[in-house]
């Protein structure tokens, strides 16, 4: 009996030796065993055919599919943003369903309907991405609101506490502070000692670091107070539109009445400023029914809606985001329009 | 990797889908305390396993062979290997083989075989200790010695020793039993 057959009377052992000498992962003593042994070393052949056959025929994916599994991937990199490629930001899920819709491999039926089915679901993602965008808006207004609130109850000064919290620069300070006066002004304006619920984010997007704060420079918050001081009491200017949660029509006359709060919004509308009144989120259907402008989300007959407004041909619509259907269409009402059609003449 | 982990299905194209995509979004919070090669094998194989193990609760009808279809779904690198041992009952038995496998035993010989990774690296990779992965790499090398029964056959193993021209990782796939035993 050889020592191989002596150390390793137990099948796994002799296994193991055989296995890992073929490796050239067995210690000397191991080795020596191995090699001492034709049965061993018929193990390690065995082992040995194993190896090639599985490594010289394993399959590989056809040139077509590799290509659309680096596309896919690839896709992935171009839509994360520089925090994520930082690791700084941990990537959406939405990513993935992204690469998902990239992929176009050919295949089969089965296979196909299978792509069919991602490919869909990748059409859908662009409007589901928006709508969560505008629900996170939605959630980072009812927040600020909040917040907004509270410090108003302890008696803070509230729009100085957001000014704290973002003019780090000091370059911007001043005008900061500017926008925090105007926004304590148009707070004033509002239910005093009530949180508000509001569904227009025109004031926390007023303020610097509300809404977009990396893109609210000095600039528009120069402007921005501007627009807000001159929405105070006394002023010639139109009323904003009516703050309410949310918005809800009943009929054709309220969704003109609606509409027509786009017009005069617009003669106050200088071209520094943003437009925080209305939304800037869902702009899929405005190529699809023409618009200019539009205007919050509302409730029209109890169904959700987008509303916007056709300034060359003075019509209201409401229409279902999602596919841009026209729900609802009116004409803009008579003195909106001729003041639409005259924005030049207070102009000097 | 995925198609001999996941098996002949198209569960391994979509693992393999996966895998990039996890290593791309990964990729910044890659910290280098393993080789690229050894995380990226990681994430590839558990992907594949996640595959395996998705399509385990599903009905076995939704496990369909890409040999069932007209595209034939994979080409193999070498065109010759593949002639010479590419009868669909040899890459049946070899598939039927694998399947049997745990897949404890299926990743290791894989990682081991197929990509060629050290004891080590598979350890890292598989995150058990190296004599667990010495023991299931040889348990399961015996399972599809018995499976296969090359020895019955030595003309497949000896045309594609002699035919193909892709090496095993640094090996070449032979080996040579040693001549002076003593």
């Amino acid at each position: 009996m050889s020592d191989f057959e002596q150390n390793s009377s137990d099948p796994d052992d002799a296994t193991l030796l055989a296995s890992a000498y073929l490796d050239d992962e067995a210690t000397p003593d191991e080795r020596a065993l191995v090699e001492t042994s034709p049965e061993a070393l018929d193990a390690v052949a065995g082992f040995a055919d194993v190896r090639t056959v599985l490594g010289a025929t394993a399959p590989e994916a056809s040139l077509s599919q590799r290509e659309s599994h680096l596309s896919a991937a690839l896709d992935v990199w171009a839509r994360m943003s520089d925090l994520e490629r930082a690791g700084e930001a941990t990537p959406s899920d939405g990513i993935d369903a992204a690469a998902a819709a990239a992929v176009t491999t050919p295949l089969s039926d089965a296979r196909r309907n299978r792509g069919d089915r991602r490919k869909r679901s990748g059409s859908m993602s662009m409007p589901q991405w928006a709508l969560s965008a505008a629900a996170a808006l939605v959630m980072i207004a009812g927040v600020g609101a909040v917040v907004l609130g509270i410090a108003g109850e302890d008696g803070a000064d509230t729009p100085e506490v957001a000014v704290e919290e973002v003019a780090d620069d000091p370059a911007t300070e001043v005008d900061a502070l500017e926008a925090a006066e105007a926004a304590e002004v148009a707070n004033e304006n509002t239910n005093d000692g009530e949180i508000p619920v509001e569904s227009d984010l025109s004031p926390v997007a007023a303020e610097p670091g509300g809404l977009f704060p990396e893109e609210v420079d000095a600039a528009d918050a120069a402007a921005s107070s501007d627009q807000l001081a001159a929405d105070a009491p006394g002023s010639d200017q139109p009323p904003p539109a009516p703050e309410i949660p949310e918005i809800e029509l009943d009929n054709p006359d309220d969704l003109a009445a609606y509409g027509s709060l786009a017009v005069p919004a617009l003669g106050q509308t200088t071209p520094e400023q943003p437009d925080v009144d209305f939304e800037q989120v869902d702009g899929t259907c405005d190529a699809a029914l023409g618009l200019e402008e539009r205007l919050e989300p509302a409730f029209y007959r109890g169904v959700e809606v987008g509303v916007g407004v056709d300034l060359v041909n003075s019509v209201v619509y409401a229409y279902d985001r999602d596919d841009c259907s026209v729900v609802e269409s009116v004409a803009l009402p008579t003195d909106t329009r001729q003041a639409d059609d005259t924005p030049t003449s207070t102009q000097p | 990797m995925a198609r001999r982990i996941a098996g002949p299905t198209r569960d391994a194209d979509d693992a393999t889908q996966e895998a990039l995509i996890k290593i791309v979004r990964s990729l910044p919070k890659f910290d280098g305390r393993s080789s690229f090669g050894t995380w990226a094998y990681r994430i590839a194989t558990n992907a594949a396993l996640d595959e395996l193990r998705k399509r385990k609760r599903r009905p076995a009808l939704h496990s369909v062979r890409d040999d069932d279809t007209d595209d034939g779904g994979f080409e193999p690198v070498d065109e010759m290997s593949e002639r010479r041992i590419g009868s669909v009952a040899d890459r049946l038995a070899l598939d039927d083989a694998l399947a049997a496998l745990p897949e404890d035993y299926r990743a290791a010989v894989v990682l081991r075989d197929v990509g060629d990774l050290d004891y080590a690296e598979i350890a890292d990779i598989l995150d058990v200790p190296v004599g667990t992965v010495k023991s299931r790499i040889a348990r399961g090398r015996r399972l599809l010695a018995d499976e296969l029964r090359l020895d019955e056959r030595p003309e497949l193993v000896t045309e594609v020793t002699s035919e193909t021209s892709r090496t095993i990782g640094n090996r070449t796939g032979d080996f040579e039993r040693p001549t002076d035993l003593t």
